[in-house]
């Protein structure tokens, strides 16, 4: 019967220098079947994912589509297999329009000679499939992280293939974008179409997927159909142990540190006010386009803006500070790693002291003392759990959860009064996730403050103590943690209460 | 009241989206008042011919530079391979057409060994044209053996050709930058250029050939440096010793000046690189017409380019704030063509 299969994956193994990524993996898939693939940070999924999608060649194993054997030596040859890749991070082109991503491979006209009203036309098409109301003609380095996953996956979907991959395509999607998502993929289901779906939200995986296949260090330690399969077995079975419960006990907020009046941006950011105190953890809820992350960016002086005063704690009082200062003293954990997060061509040493490099410079003549900041990236790594070669490892060549960590240990190492994080838990598995939930309160309860932006509901009620809903660019509520209910925020940041 | 603030913003825009052509109509006023003789038809006739070698020589460059890498040999390119087109021509009794493609081959070899050694060997653009610079200046100072070359009677009626009062080296130039901008603007190789230079690893991923892309820029430098050669010597009528000396200099801060952007993935053909290479020919001719002292001119031409560079630059200070996602760029000159199409 195994020759039914549609897509037949035998003995896959893939060696990183440091790493072996993928070791004797073998899974199928079958027509009209959502396979869902989970695993820790650097399991292994994307490298699976990329073996199939043409970009990396394996060190051994074969691919069989249809029960004959293929060679996929470049995405050209998986897309000409019928191979369809939604990547984890959106290679879009800054200087390119949303249409020119989106058939970047494959314009519509003849001898390269591009059919733009027929480009465009074709890419609206495919942005309606997912409910994106995007101009297609808008530069691409003009749109956020989540419409590039919209693009991304409208793409993916513009090549009708027989296999789609989909690896964490909701890490910054919105509940409404991922409610669309989902009955896309139970369409291509319904029409025969293979898909694999990786996620680190495994109540997603639950519910979509027939089957699932568990990833451990470049293994399959578990497959069986989504009936059999619990959540707290697939945690297990992913970290191979089990998880605690990381509730945050209460904490009491102590002085004011951060003091921010009526900042304003155009129509982007209207009469911002809020304070933020010692000892406490604020959620910044909001849905994509509220002015979230346009917030951070105009508080760290990214984005000029129009007027409104910002008063910071400096040596035990409030002081004016410029957003042009405000980075010296404070942390962010920006929402973009792959822009704007992290040195991808450095090795993780440098990483993770770049934000705190005092600490590790010795002498007068202000070397930076090598040894000293490998020491801090063994911390580091240690106390995060990055899983990596060593401090020398290329900060472009971890897994996607893992940079991430490493993001989030570079601000921890400045120990800053204040810390702005936009999702700084986006494409981290859940055993990280508690991790980075558990020092975030740690840190809170050290005396930090801290503003954190999720979209993820969970997150925001085991985090914070105090939520402030924004909409429009408005603060629109600012409540304390036990009198939220899930229903009233989505209503408050839908801004209808 | 949308409508209205709408409006407003185009009219800040367009004050501060064209800096370079504010410092171009400023220096062209100052030179007008200053000399009659600036404006003359003669003189702008003068200026376009004397750009029409850069603006090809910057046309092709813009291509590499996109891509994120950088060409230099441009100039030697052109001067060896009209050393070798002149020699066959007047000393070989080969016909002018075949000299004339002679060149263009060469140019084109040229710049297909260099990209071969920058795509596919894996040598860096830099030392690579640096090297090449050098190797072909010396070829070419052997093949003309240090001395002046004129073009032969025969073919000296092509130096005054002009159709309509355009000379034909400017209208060749013309339709060469058209079809470049086209090529940039509208072919897939075009997008693939510019999608190699915002991200060469994401080009990879989703399949593009970054190393043929990047081995066809490099033969279209060669190829623009072959073609800038020959109107070159046909605005000079000789082939001499110093040509193409610097060809560096006026087309990289052309192409800078223009708002390419060094780093890729930014700029244009048209209106970039025509703008660019006209600002700097025309200091040049209004410092001679104005009979200035040579030593003057690297004065005022990078004066030039640096307050042209800052204008372009200062607009973008203020209208960052009226868009919600304005990207701080410093060439924004050239995304303004991009977004107008
Ligand atoms: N180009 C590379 N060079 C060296 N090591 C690599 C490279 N790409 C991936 N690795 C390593 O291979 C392992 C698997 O990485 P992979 O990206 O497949 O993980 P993942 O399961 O997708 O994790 P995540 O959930 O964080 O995205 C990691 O340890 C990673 O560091
Ligand atoms: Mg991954």
């Amino acid at each position: 019967m195994s020759g039914k299969a549609l897509l037949e994956l035998r003995h896959i193994s893939k060696h990183f220098a440091g790493s072996q990524a993928l070791s004797d993996v073998s899974i199928e898939l079958n027509q009209g079947e959502v396979l869902g693939l989970v695993g820790a940070n650097g399991a292994g999924k994307s490298t699976l994912m990329n073996v199939l999608g043409g970009v990396i060649t394996k060190d051994a194993g074969s691919i069989l589509i249809d029960g004959h054997e293929i060679s996929l030596t470049s995405p050209s040859a998986a897309d000409r297999a019928g191979i369809a890749f939604v990547h984890q991070e959106p290679a879009l082109f800054s200087m390119l329009t949303v249409a020119e991503n989106m058939f970047v491979t494959d314009y519509p006209g003849k001898w390269g000679w591009i059919d733009r009203a027929r480009m465009v036309e074709a890419c609206a098409r495919h942005l309606h499939t997912v409910d994106s109301q995007l101009d297609p003609n808008t530069l691409a380095r003009d749109i956020g992280i989540g419409d590039s996953q919209l693009i991304e996956i409208a793409r993916a979907l513009s090549q009708q293939a027989r296999i789609v991959l989909f690896d964490e395509p909701t890490s910054s999607l919105t509940v409404h974008e991922k409610e669309r998502l989902f009955e896309i993929i139970r369409s291509l289901k319904n029409s025969g179409t293979g898909v694999i779906y990786i996620s680190h939200f495994l109540d997603e995986v639950l519910d979509i997927c027939d089957r699932v296949v568990v990833l451990r260090n470049g293994k399959v330690v578990a497959k069986s159909p989504v009936s059999e399969m619990s959540m707290a077995r697939l945690v297990e079975e992913m970290l191979g142990r089990q998880l605690e419960s990381t509730r945050q006990s209460g904490r009491r907020a102590g002085d004011v540190v951060l003091q921010v009046e009526s900042l304003s941006r155009g129509n982007v950011l209207r009469n911002v006010s809020f304070t933020l105190h010692e000892n406490e953890v604020v959620g910044l809820w909001g849905l994509l386009g509220s002015g979230r992350s346009e917030l951070f960016r105009a508080l760290t002086g990214l984005d000029p803006i129009d007027r409104g005063h910002i008063r910071m704690r400096i040596g035990g009082e409030l002081r004016p500070i410029t957003p042009g200062n405000f980075l010296s003293r404070a942390g962010y954990v920006t929402e973009n790693r792959r822009d704007d997060g992290l040195f991808a061509k450095m090795s993780l040493r440098p990483n993770v002291t770049a934000a705190s490099l005092w600490n590790v410079i010795r002498s007068r003549l202000r070397f930076i003392d090598q040894a000293g900041e490998r020491h801090v990236a063994e911390e580091v790594m240690q106390s995060l759990a990055i899983k990596a070669s060593g401090p020398e490892a290329l900060a472009e060549t971890l897994s996607g959860g893992n940079q991430q960590k490493v993001i989030l240990g570079k601000w921890l190492q400045r120990q800053p009064t204040v810390i702005l994080m936009d999702e700084p838990t986006r494409g981290v598995d859940v055993g990280a996730k508690a991790e980075i939930h558990r020092l975030i309160g740690e840190l809170a309860d050290q005396g930090t403050s801290i503003l954190i932006a999720t979209s993820e509901i969970e997150e925001l009620m085991s985090l914070s103590d105090r939520v402030l809903v924004i909409s429009r660019g408005h603060i629109v509520t600012d409540i304390t943690r036990d009198r939220v209910e899930q229903e009233s925020l989505m209503r408050f940041a839908m801004g209808e209460a | 009241m949308v409508g209205r603030r709408k409006t407003l913003e185009i009219e800040k825009r367009f004050v501060f989206s064209y800096g370079i052509y504010i410092v171009f109509a400023v220096l062209v006023i100052v030179y007008a008042i200053s000399s009659h003789a600036f404006l003359s038809l003669s003189n702008i006739r003068d200026i376009f011919m004397n750009s029409s070698d850069l603006l090809i020589y910057v046309a092709g460059l813009t291509f590499v530079v996109l891509t994120g890498n950088i060409d230099v040999s441009f100039g030697s390119t052109a001067f060896a391979s009209v050393a070798i087109g002149i020699v066959l021509l007047v000393n070989h009794g080969v016909s002018p057409v075949l000299a004339i493609l002679v060149t263009i081959a060469f140019g084109m070899v040229v710049g297909a060994v260099n990209g071969v050694l920058v795509a596919y060997v894996g040598i860096d653009p830099l030392v690579t044209t640096l090297g090449m610079l050098f190797f072909l200046r010396g070829l070419a100072l052997n093949i003309i053996k240090g001395s002046q070359i004129e073009l032969p009677n025969s073919v000296a009626g092509v130096t005054t050709a002009s159709f309509a009062g355009v000379p034909l080296i400017v209208m060749v130039a013309v339709v060469i930058l058209v079809v470049l901008q086209l090529l940039l603007r509208k072919t897939q190789f075009g997008r693939h250029v510019i999608a190699v230079g915002c991200d060469r690893r994401g080009a990879q991923q989703v399949g593009i050939r970054v190393r043929r892309i990047t081995f066809i820029t490099f033969v279209l430098s060669g190829t623009c440096a072959g073609v800038g050669g020959i109107l070159a010597v046909i605005n000079i009528g000789s082939v001499q010793s110093a040509m193409g000396q610097n060809a560096l200099f006026a087309g990289v801060a052309a192409l800078v000046v223009g708002g390419t952007s060094l780093f890729g993935g930014l700029g244009s053909v048209l209106p970039g690189a025509l703008v660019g290479s006209l600002l700097l020919s025309a200091t040049q001719n209004g410092l001679s017409v104005l009979g200035v002292s040579p030593y003057v001119y690297p004065f005022v031409e990078g004066l030039v380019i640096i307050v042209a560079m800052y204008m372009d630059g200062l607009k973008n200070l203020r209208i960052r704030g009226s868009r919600s996602d304005e990207v701080i760029s410093t060439q924004s000159f050239a995304t303004k063509t991009l977004e107008k199409e």
